[in-house]
């Protein structure tokens, strides 16, 4: 439906990364790069920055829950960072906030990552 | 996206055959195909299927028994199409509810390891099967709404074949009348989210015949708030008790759209016609004007 921008950043130990993600997470073919960077990455910890992601809807919050237990399943973590209010919004109500690891800040996710 | 990357995806019906690990064959009709993967409407007559997409009617997620049987696993795929292409595996990443007619279920999928020549035969049929397509079967152009400008006491009635690239077409009018009409950022967002969510439904369950089903948008402006009425062609059973049940026990895989429809708006119904129609109407109210 709509294309999700993705940029990714070094995150300071090969094992960490930090992925950007922009433009609007709607379908399961919005997240289709993210999930087969994240499947091919060997970086085992990563940060998902959410601040530029405008939209977010049902179906993009079941890819994205569907997304954490795959990587799970590959023994990497996600922790989602910078969700706009609205974004937040979204996750809460979808429950989200319980199934994802969310936190404030990029220095707070990368904190948790250890 | 692009409109050369949108065009990459195939939105005509071309028969499906996907063969299981255990050798179970699965017939239907997949409706989007592009260099990378498809989507598909399969028959499936497990017996739980009936019991377990009626209890979830409308709601996304929380198959367990379907998605045992189909998510992660590699299907033998073979699609009949107008040209000699070997068949290859694909695996399934999503599997949803679908209209319960004929025991179908919807699924997702991925191309497994697609060879380049493989995958260049297929972009190549998706291009010269674009070429003959009518124009409006692409269209996904915002531009077309633009000009809707509404003040209270207007009714805008539209029309939309049940095609999937209408949802963010609907969803961003009904955000673009909302803010022409006074309502909050916050707000705005809230309605776009709902229309989205409300229009998903009647394409996913409520559009039996893809393009050929009409789904009837009806937006009603007041002074102090905004109503917005979705009718598609489905008439699918609403099971409500186990939408307020999801609700209390709070399973987080269970939400659906619905729940944010049901957070995001003042009121919300939905009336169903069995077998004929599904139409689901919400009502947001301005701020300050209780």
């Amino acid at each position: 439906m709509s294309v999700l921008q993705i940029s990714v950043r070094d995150a300071g130990t090969p094992q960490k990364i930090i992925i950007e993600l922009k433009g609007s997470i709607d379908t399961s073919r919005s997240v289709e790069n993210l999930y087969n960077l994240i499947t091919k990455s060997s970086a085992l910890k990563m940060v998902i920055s959410m601040s530029q992601v405008d939209y977010v809807n049902s179906a993009g919050c079941g890819e994205l829950f569907l997304l954490n237990h795959k990587a799970k399943q590959e023994g990497k973590t996600l922790v989602f960072s910078q969700l706009s209010d609205k974004v937040r919004s979204v996750f809460e109500h979808m429950g989200g906030l319980n199934l994802l690891s969310v936190v404030a800040n990029e220095a707070d996710a990368l904190a948790k990552l250890g | 996206m692009s409109s050369n990357e949108r065009a990459k995806r195939l939105k005509i019906r071309v028969p499906i055959q996907l063969t299981g690990p255990n050798g179970k064959i699965y017939s239907g009709i997949s409706n989007d195909l592009s260099p990378s993967g498809f989507s598909a409407f399969l028959r499936c007559r497990e017996d739980f299927v009936v019991e377990e997409l009626t209890d979830n009617a409308f709601v996304l997620h929380g198959f367990p028994r379907l998605e045992q049987l189909f998510v992660g696993k590699s299907f033998r795929t073979v699609f009949n199409l107008d040209m000699q292409l070997p068949p290859w595996t694909s695996s399934i990443n999503r599997v949803e509810n679908s209209w319960l007619r004929g025991f179908e279920v919807f699924v997702a999928a991925r191309f497994d390891e697609l060879d380049s020549d493989r995958k260049s035969r297929l972009e190549s049929y998706i291009d010269s099967r674009l070429e003959h397509l009518p124009a409006e079967s692409l269209i996904d152009d915002p531009e077309r709404l633009r000009d809707l400008d509404a003040v209270a006491g207007d009714l805008i009635e539209l029309r939309f074949p049940g095609r999937y690239v209408y949802i963010p077409i609907v969803r961003d009018a009904c955000e673009q009348l909302a803010r022409q009409s006074g309502f909050s950022e916050t707000d705005c967002f809230k309605i776009k989210v709902t229309a989205d969510e409300v229009f998903s439904n009647a394409f996913r369950h409520g559009s039996p015949e893809y393009g050929e089903n009409t789904i009837e948008v009806t937006i009603k402006i007041d002074p102090a708030g905004m109503l917005v009425r979705v009718r598609d062609q489905g008439g699918v059973p609403f099971n409500f008790k186990r939408f307020r049940d999801a609700e209390s026990t709070n399973p987080a895989a269970d939400r659906s759209g619905l729940h944010l429809v049901d957070r995001f708006v003042d009121n919300w119904v939905v009336n169903i016609k069995q077998g004929e129609y599904t139409e689901v109407t919400f009502y947001k109210r301005k701020e300050g004007t209780r």
